[in-house]
């Protein structure tokens, strides 16, 4: 191989030293992107294993005995301390706040994907008068910033007694949510083509049968994909939650955002327990749908 | 089919998710409109009095208002032009087949997907004053620490950091997709022709990349500019009003003034700001799609 460069030339040989060095810069940066991508994620996580002492010992260290009391400690099986910093976040339990995300998350995404299913056939199957506008209408609705509606959104509901509710927030994200569902699931519907449907209508199914009997069984995948994201949106969402929220319907990232400014360095142990026990769920659901990222992300301005 | 029936099927499968998106959004962006229009106070709940634009005047000549404009600007720009070029940078550099790249990109956008609010908390570890680790990596280096949300100077800064790392992921997402729509005998044909890769990236790769980094710019100002969990969490507008963005002060005139009426305009404001934006995003992306 050596002597076969030879005989072509000096000027070979540098062109392949050269890319040969841009390969290796190339895989250099890439390591060092992917290093502090995740750097901090893996620093708060080990934090979460230490014991008091080596969460405050500095220099931090690196090489410590694991122990899983943080995560007793949150989960309530543990001392005095877990007590004390839930108290502090104004909650009974991590369980409630767990418990409260759940039940706002699925809701949210049943009704997304029943209200927006249907609306996502409408546009991908009709043709009708304004249907450009309505789509569009649909969209805009889906820039408004979150924080700047929430001030009608807690005068209206502080009237009709519905603060502090999981139901306010179910209502406010699935109205969030439903022009990415919509979007999302118009796309996947035209990806299958009418004759589908229309030959088990010749068969005698009536549309509906049709729609649920055919055509959302095969669009499946799609189905689940947005429903993940729906399910992440909900189960990340501060703004709305921290301010149409008091106390019974605060949901984990209100939580989270109880320990801010915690400078004495007292609960970080617990605070990366509780970091890590809400991104888990994010990080395995997401690789689940990793595929349909790119579409979802940008409302289909950009295909995967 | 029933004619008559069939004309009327579409709209009656659109109607629920009009009736809950309108009733929602809709409704209290108009009401917003009606409050920013009235002094009205938090602790009532009444519907205030009328004084027609004076809240518009008042912002007008509010100096924390313009300090808040200043500074959403100041933390926008950065941001945003930052993971533009992280995005570019490192889609470019995974544009290339070798072993783990599958990996490599999902570890790189695994920040993307987390919590904000939890991202809040994570950096708020790393930028811990005394015993924090970005103050111990600088101190290997043999640099003081560095007083990273103490500091109304360095503040802005630990916002941008703490938003970058999360949001750069979803730029570099959207640009590799981008790159791969891209016909391999474009950067083919010029490597023969004897192209550099500098000429290869300025007179292929880039141009061909424009809209999609288009979307991507706009996407981005419209989310950042928006930004609440993060700062709040962070700073909550401090040290001062060191990072108070539009929306930290909507909130504050809202929950610690109680000034319903003036909070309205200050939120008016912002989605007029948005839907500008919002506006370019929705031609370009209208111009793509078949309806």
């Amino acid at each position: 191989m050596s002597r076969m460069l030879h005989h072509h030339g000096r000027a070979r040989t540098s062109n392949r030293v050269a890319s040969t060095l841009g390969r290796v810069i190339a895989y250099l940066l890439l390591a060092l992107m992917v290093v502090g991508s995740i750097f901090p994620l893996v620093v708060l996580f080990l934090t979460s294993l230490k014991a008091r002492i080596d969460v405050l010992a500095y220099p931090p260290v690196w090489i410590f005995k694991p122990t899983l009391d943080n995560y007793r400690n949150i989960l309530g099986t543990g001392g005095a301390t877990g007590g004390e910093i839930i108290a502090q976040a104004g909650g009974t339990s991590f369980q409630t706040f767990f418990t409260n995300s759940v039940i706002v998350g699925t809701v949210t995404t049943i009704f997304s994907l029943l209200i927006g299913s249907i609306a996502a056939y409408s546009l991908a199957r009709y043709n009708f008068k304004g249907k450009k506008g309505l789509a569009f209408a649909l969209i805009a609705l889906r820039m408004v910033p979150p924080i700047a509606i929430v001030i009608p959104l807690y005068i209206m509901a502080a009237r009709v007694n519905l603060l502090d509710s999981k139901l306010l927030l179910i209502l406010v994200y699935t109205s969030l949510n439903l022009s990415f569902v919509v979007w999302m699931l118009r796309g996947f519907f035209i990806e299958i083509p009418r004759e589908v449907e229309e030959a088990a209508i010749v068969d005698g199914a009536t549309r509906i049968q049709a729609f649920f009997s055919v055509l959302l069984p095969l669009v499946a995948p799609g189905l689940a994909a947005t429903a993940v994201f729906t399910l992440i949106q909900s189960w990340n969402e501060f703004t709305v939650a921290y301010i149409l929220t008091q106390r019974a319907s605060r949901t984990l990232p209100v939580f989270l955002a109880s320990f801010a400014q915690t400078e004495e360095g007292t609960y970080w142990g617990e605070i990366g327990a509780i970091v890590s026990l809400v991104l888990l769920p994010i990080v395995v659901f997401t690789l689940m749908a990793q595929r349909h990222l790119v579409k979802g992300m940008t409302m289909g301005a950009v295909k995967g | 089919m029933n004619r008559r029936l069939s004309s009327v099927t579409p709209y009656a499968l659109l109607a629920p998710a009009f009736i809950v998106t309108l009733f929602v959004l809709g409704y209290p962006l108009l009401y917003e409109v009606v409050m920013s229009f009235r002094h009205m106070d938090l602790r009532f709940l009444d519907t205030g009095r009328f004084i027609g634009f004076k809240n518009y005047v008042m912002l007008a000549h509010d100096p924390l208002l313009w300090k808040s404009i200043i500074n959403t600007i100041v933390i926008t720009v950065p941001t945003v032009a930052l993971e533009i070029l992280g995005g570019l940078a490192i889609a470019l550099l995974l544009n290339r087949e070798f072993r783990g790249q599958s990996i490599v990109r999902t570890l790189l956008i695994v920040p993307m997907l987390l919590t904000p609010a939890a991202v809040a908390l994570i950096w708020n570890f790393m930028f811990w004053t005394d015993n924090g680790m970005l103050n111990y990596l600088l101190s290997l280096a043999k640099l003081s620490g560095i007083n990273w949300l103490g500091d109304p100077r360095v503040a802005p800064i630990a916002i941008i950091i703490s938003e970058v790392w999360q949001e750069t992921s979803f730029v570099f997402l959207i640009l590799f997709a981008g790159l791969q729509a891209l016909p391999q005998e474009l950067p083919e044909a010029a490597r023969v022709d004897g192209a550099s890769w500098w000429q290869e990236l300025t007179h292929i790769t880039l141009p061909f990349l424009k809209p999609v980094m288009l979307v991507a710019l706009l996407f981005r100002t419209m989310f950042t500019l928006r930004m609440f969990d993060k700062i709040f969490i962070l700073t909550e507008g401090g040290p001062g009003n060191a990072t108070s963005t539009l929306s930290i002060y909507l909130y504050k005139k809202f929950f610690y003034f109680f000034d319903v009426g003036y909070a309205s305009a200050v939120a008016w404001l912002l989605v007029i700001i948005t839907a500008l934006i919002g506006f370019i995003y929705m031609r370009m992306m209208w111009s793509e799609v078949e309806i």
